[in-house]
């Protein structure tokens, strides 16, 4: 096996022009998959990270009633003890807020446009979510500044309002009869989730139940408690971390839905097979090209080495001998394409990681989806091993037929070969 | 007994309807330590008779038995196994694989052979390269080789693992005269000296005038079998 590898090596290297050609297709097939694996992976962890400090927070805790009705937010189904849920987390060390969410009408006595309001609470609400570090005009909600909203800035555009002037917030109350209220708009929001901007608006607990006409309950009406958990390394593990604070949650408020980041952010997170899939065709395309160039490589070594197979042979060389000969010469050239494509990879991830890719100006093609200013990639030794053994495995087969060509020789057509 | 025995040896080969019979029922004995040239005009059947006295192609019909064993019985891997140990080749371009070394080409029938340790390998190596006369240059590759160098290098190669046979091709047909003649009385040295069996073709009139033994072929046959 030894002499076989020496040969093989040699001719490898020998043939240096075409050991390149073909080596460096296979780096950009692996090198690509990685970089667009990371890239996913970052757009991943951004969209999922937007919804953590901007929509769904990390955790949240409703009523398994409210969760079965959640289309149409119901406020029939508060928590039955918000006080006592809050001192469970933060007796934890979990930072957590109170809201209530319902549907609205925002006008401006002229337009109305259907919201999704969040009744907050100023200051906790600021430990769990990063609105108030998006606010591009005005300020943020204040307990000392009654009867304020603060809305997204493309709502307000599309109402003609600004900070300082008045809207008409409509709603339907707990007991289903619409109410309305003037409130002044404190400040306006611009931030990575599209449909903040467009329909969000904030408003403070006591202004939402006053509006709503909410009854008694004790430690405050709410829908909700949003929760926010430390931050993790990657998406992945953010998931997983998640589903284990959920569950560790559980038992101690068993009144309530505990849903993780994964159950929260699902509809996104289903997408991302999709892409992957995608992401894998191109790889695929890719090394399939680079397959065409080891199995040219390979035939031609076999062409140009028809005599030098014949003379193994007549040394007593079987055909499997003469077969693995070849097979060697296409794992070493898969060998270099992986080894090479790999470091590629993680120099394009490095580059992601570190410096990352503004998709600031493909805002208007990125739709609904919570992604704005500059995606980081994701370090994912998974995908740089997938992608050095399917290079393996591609060079591999690849290398079958020259090889079975190279063992089917005749050792007497070999030598008369000129 | 001979060390080769051909009995009525035939090789027909068969391109579409149309049948080649390039060797016509051949007898031939060739006892151990001769050193025998085949002679005959191109397309008399040398090659063939060559290829088959090698194991590398398998008689129409007729009977071989070398060192005692019938061969006609084996099958391809079996021709491959005798082959690997008891029969050497040289050849007329030399055929030296370009990407090993002097030692590492030598080394080749033995490391396929996989009967020694590194050890014995590497001695008998350095042994067959100085009996050739290439001491020293063990760590060339064959493109800094002269054609006379390289050809030394063959025959090192199918000396080393000690053969039954080394069946050589027209070994000196790329050789000027004075190069032919070195090789020549190489293998006629190494086969006085070590009694190994060299069976030739050739059309060149200085191997046969070393040859103690010339086999005519002609249409396939035996034609002159003449000892010195």
């Amino acid at each position: 096996m030894g002499t076989l590898w020496k040969i093989a090596l040699r001719n490898t290297l020998r043939h240096r022009r075409r050991t390149i050609i073909t080596a460096v297709v296979m780096m950009a097939g692996i090198s690509v998959f990685i970089l667009f694996d990371s890239m996913l992976a970052g757009m991943d962890r951004m969209a999922v990270d937007n919804m953590v400090d901007y929509t769904t927070s990390s955790l949240k805790l409703r009523t398994p009633a409210y969760v079965d009705d959640i289309a149409a937010t119901p406020l029939d189904k508060p928590l039955p003890d918000t006080a006592g849920a809050l001192a469970v987390l933060r007796g934890r060390g979990i930072a957590a807020a109170p809201r209530i969410r319902f549907v609205a009408l925002a006008s401006n006595y002229n337009d109305e446009i259907p919201v999704i309001a969040d009744a907050v609470d100023p200051s906790s609400d600021t430990k769990v979510f990063k609105l108030s570090s998006k606010i591009v005009s005005g300020a943020w909600l204040s307990s000392s500044t009654p009867k304020s909203v603060v809305m997204g800035y493309l709502l307000a555009k599309e109402l003609g309002l600004k900070v300082g002037d008045t809207v008409l917030v409509s709603a339907q109350t707990v007991n289903d009869v619409t109410n309305a209220d003037e409130y002044n708009i404190a400040g306006l929001v611009d931030t990575p989730a599209p449909e903040v901007n467009s329909s969000g608006l904030y408003i403070s607990l006591g202004d939402a139940r006053a509006l709503l006409v909410t009854p008694y309950v004790p430690g405050g009406f709410t829908t909700e408690i949003d929760a926010a958990l430390p931050r993790d390394s990657s998406l992945n593990a953010a998931l997983i971390s998640g589903e284990k604070a959920a569950a560790a949650l559980g038992p101690a408020l068993p009144a309530l839905r505990v849903d993780p980041i994964g159950y929260l952010a699902q509809s996104y997170l289903s997408l991302r097979n999709t892409k992957a899939k995608y992401s894998f065709i191109l790889v695929f395309v890719v090394l399939v090209i680079a397959a065409v160039g080891i199995v040219n490589t390979i035939l031609m070594s076999v062409y140009s080495r028809i005599r030098e197979i014949g003379v193994l042979r007549a040394y007593g060389m079987t055909r499997g001998d003469i077969s693995r000969l070849f097979t060697l010469e296409g794992l070493i050239l898969g060998f270099i394409g992986s080894v090479l494509g790999v470091a590629l990879g993680a120099l394009f991830d490095l580059f992601m990681v570190l410096k990352g890719l503004s998709i600031t100006s493909f805002a208007s093609v990125m739709g609904s989806l919570p992604l704005s200013g500059v995606i980081y990639g994701e370090w994912n030794p998974r995908a740089m091993i997938i992608g050095f053994f399917f290079g393996i495995v591609v060079s591999l087969i690849a290398a079958l037929v020259p090889a079975r060509k190279a063992a089917k020789l005749e050792p007497t057509s070999a030598l008369r070969f000129q | 007994m001979a060390a080769l025995h051909l009995e009525k040896v035939t090789k027909v080969y068969r391109k579409g309807d149309n049948e080649v019979r390039a060797l016509g029922g051949v007898d031939l004995d060739i006892e151990a330590g001769e050193f025998l040239t085949i002679v005959g005009p191109s397309g008399s059947g040398k090659t063939t008779l060559l290829n088959i006295l090698g194991c590398l192609d398998s008689p129409t019909e007729g009977r071989m038995i070398y060192d005692g064993q019938e061969l006609r019985s084996l099958g391809e891997k079996g021709l491959s196994a005798y082959r690997r140990d008891r029969i050497s080749f040289v050849f007329q371009s030399y055929n030296l694989i370009p990407v090993l070394t002097v030692r590492e080409n030598v080394e080749l029938a033995l490391v396929i052979e996989r009967k020694l340790s590194n050890g014995d390998i590497r001695a008998r190596v350095i042994e067959m390269i100085a009996a050739v006369g290439l001491a020293g240059k063990e760590d060339r590759y064959p493109r800094e080789l002269s054609g006379g160098q390289e050809q030394r290098v063959a025959i090192a190669r199918a000396l080393v693992k000690q053969p039954l046979v080394v069946l050589a091709d027209e070994p000196t047909a790329n050789l000027d005269s004075h190069t032919a003649e070195d090789i020549v009385e190489l293998m006629r040295k190494i086969n006085a000296d070590r009694g190994t069996t060299f069976v030739f073709s050739t059309h060149d009139r200085l191997m046969m005038e070393h040859a103690r033994r010339i086999v005519t072929i002609r249409d396939g046959l035996v034609t002159a079998d003449e000892r010195k």
